[in-house]
């Protein structure tokens, strides 16, 4: 198997806080592997150690077999970036900006012009090559941004947050380029908090205070999860909420829009032991299914077994 | 452009204008006790120089004291009775002078107009007197000793005037002011919008990132010095007796020193506003120790010492000497080598700091 990053053992701390705490993962060639965790779980400060930007504190890292300590310089000419913020010049026309980054890549003449082509096809904003960068909308501006960190076509890119403040439509569209590039070949490493988002990945780490605590693909971290899980449906669910969560069998409960989500142990007949409890209480509307956990459920249980 | 042409310009105008210390325009009051001949020519000799402007001839006391109080008079001038009497017999006398002093500057320099009216006057009498004594022995071919005269010529700036002092030196805070300011927030503007991120990720060096960031600067440095030097010459009259390619060349290096400060508080500041607040934090001491208004030799010693680690110190004796005395290497070759010193020193130090906070 061949990996375009392996870590062993990685941490990074800054003064007493351990913003990454001995994390060890491989990504695959190819692959799109996923980082999930809720803001200051160190998504972040990983990859800005993967991109050769901040140096470790302890434990080994390679990127595409460079050394994150040693080989900063290589690794930069070969990856492509994104932050979470945007990061293009804003008082230059889309063109310049394209043209500014090509040649920081050592991109000139023919082969720039190529590159800037097809970045612009890709990212579909031809119409508005010369239009500063300050007035485009937001969703194009992202995927120009995506557009310019993979210029100088580098086998791997690092996303960090890269839909953060995105409307949904144009996040959809954002990965479908996003695939677009890992059928080229690419391996893409991205972190997000969104839970849906991740479901794109196909491997993905679920990291809360520096520190991994699940890492397989979206289907298989759903499928090992120990609970059953279902969903009930009440008129007044707030209220019956905390009467849920107090039943000894309820492992976890959580609201998910107006329906409550319920964790118990695996063989537990939940449908018919609540149905009893609800009636006792005097609640005859109600409606429980058994459903499949989502990714919130898996990262809400993990989160609770680290006592998050 | 408003920024880097017009408000130079502006500040040029405004120092152009302000900074001005000549002592003219002396208001004075007088209040004569005396009502003689003698009292009035004696009060001619003030009013009669451009200095000293009439005000008010007093009838008593007691108007003095709220006309000083308003500030609408410099000098109060009483002239006590029997003045006349007293010089025509020969006898001292003297006469009283009350100064507004809050201005201690000015108050010496009028202090010492005064004094050279009143010894003219007495000089002048003294020589009227003899002569008339002279005559009256009948001995009208005797030659009367004259008294030593001095014979004054001020170099480099023969009318004193503040202003050829002071311009010059404007070019060097106009130089500091725009190129500390503008490096240090065109790199923080990056930090701000983020795009020094995207930066830092690419194989471009540092060193690379920093000529890009100051070379524009130099070039601009280098017009807002030609433009203060010419509207300096032309519309301000300061003489300009030096060698041009010189002028360039000393900002230069001087150019250096401020560019690096920039970058130093460019790696200190995470906003624009910090920048230019951190910018005006270097610039106004940089500008009390530089000696542009207050002389050196006049400062604290461990103040002194302080102004020899402040490039501006030597750049505005570099641009004195150019503009006023036109000299050239020959003479101001030690405050080069210190502007050189100062500038590769804190270049050095600014880059590697500047390097380690990107990398």
């Amino acid at each position: 198997m061949e990996y375009s990053v392996e870590v062993q053992n990685l941490s990074k701390h800054f003064g007493d806080f351990k913003a990454v705490d001995d994390i060890s993962f491989s990504v695959k060639k190819g692959e799109i592997f996923g980082f999930l965790g809720p803001n200051g779980a160190g998504k972040s400060t990983t990859i800005r150690m993967l991109c050769g930007i901040l140096l470790p504190t302890g434990g080994n890292g390679k990127v595409l077999n460079y050394d994150i300590r040693r080989e900063q310089e290589k690794i930069k000419n070969i990856i492509g970036y994104m932050s979470q913020k945007f990061s293009l010049y804003d008082d230059l026309t889309v063109m310049e900006n394209l043209e500014f980054f090509g040649s920081i890549y050592g991109l000139e003449g023919n082969k720039l012009r190529k590159r800037i082509e097809y970045i612009i096809g890709m990212a579909e904003i031809d119409a508005r090559k010369d239009t500063i960068v300050k007035i485009l909308p937001g969703g194009l501006k992202q995927r120009l941004a995506l557009g310019a960190a993979v210029l100088h076509d580098p086998p791997i890119l690092f996303l960090d947050e890269p839909t953060s403040g995105v409307d949904p439509i144009m996040r959809r569209n954002f990965w479908e380029v996003i695939y677009t590039f890992s059928k080229l070949g690419k391996t893409i490493f991205v972190t997000t908090h969104y839970m849906d988002e991740a479901e794109h990945c196909d491997r993905m780490a679920l990291i809360i205070a520096g520190r991994i605590i699940a890492m397989d693909s979206p289907a298989n971290l759903k499928a090992v999860l120990p609970y059953g899980v279902y969903s009930l449906h009440v008129p007044d669910f707030i209220k019956v909420f905390d009467y849920v969560s107090s039943m000894e069998y309820v492992e976890e409960a959580a609201i998910f829009g107006n329906t409550i989500h319920i964790l118990c142990e695996e063989k537990f007949p939940l449908k018919k032991e609540l149905g009893r409890d609800l009636k006792a209480k005097g609640i005859s509307q109600y409606h429980i299914n058994k459903i499949l956990p989502t990714l919130e459920d898996v990262f809400v249980t993990y989160a609770r077994k680290m006592g998050v | 452009m408003t920024t880097l042409f017009l408000s130079p310009m502006i500040m040029l105008f405004l120092l152009g204008y302000a900074v001005n210390t000549d002592v003219k325009h002396i208001t004075m009051a007088v209040l004569d006790d005396d009502k003689s001949s003698e009292s009035r020519k004696f009060i001619r000799k003030f009013t009669a120089s451009e200095y000293f402007i009439y005000s008010s001839y007093l009838i008593s006391e007691k108007e003095i004291d709220e006309l000083l109080d308003k500030g609408k008079v410099d000098l109060f001038l009483r002239i006590p009775r029997g003045f006349s009497r007293r010089i025509k017999s020969g006898k001292d006398t003297s006469v009283q002078l009350i100064l507004e002093g809050t201005d201690s500057n000015r108050a010496a320099v009028i202090m010492s107009y005064v004094n050279q009216i009143t010894g003219d006057f007495s000089l002048d009498y003294f020589k009227d007197r003899i002569k008339l004594l002279i005559l009256s022995r009948g001995a009208s071919d005797m030659r009367m000793k004259e008294t030593i005269g001095i014979q004054e010529r001020f170099l480099f700036n023969p009318e004193l005037a503040s202003r050829n002092f002071f311009l010059p030196g404007v070019v060097g805070l106009l130089i500091s002011l725009v190129t500390i300011m503008l490096t240090s927030m065109a790199v923080v503007k990056e930090k701000e919008s983020g795009t020094i991120e995207q930066i830092i990720v690419s194989p471009l060096r540092p060193i690379e990132y920093i000529a890009g960031k100051t070379l524009p600067f130099v070039i601009i440095a280098f017009i807002d010095i030609c433009l203060v030097t010419f509207v300096g010459i032309l519309w301000f009259q300061v003489p300009f007796n030096g060698s041009f390619i010189f002028l360039l060349f000393s900002g230069l290096i001087y150019i250096l020193s401020t560019l690096a400060i920039g970058l130093f508080l460019s790696t200190i500041s995470r906003t624009q506003q910090q920048a230019m607040l951190s910018t005006f934090i270097y610039f106004m001491p940089s500008m009390l120790f530089s000696g542009f208004v207050f002389p050196i030799y006049a400062m604290p010693e461990i103040i002194q010492a302080i102004t020899y680690l402040n490039p501006l110190r030597y750049f505005i004796v570099i641009l004195r000497g150019i503009f006023l005395k036109g000299v050239g290497i020959t003479v101001l070759w030690p405050q080069l080598i210190m502007l050189l010193v100062l500038g590769i020193s804190l270049f050095t130090l600014s880059v590697r700091r500047f390097a380690r906070r990107m990398e």
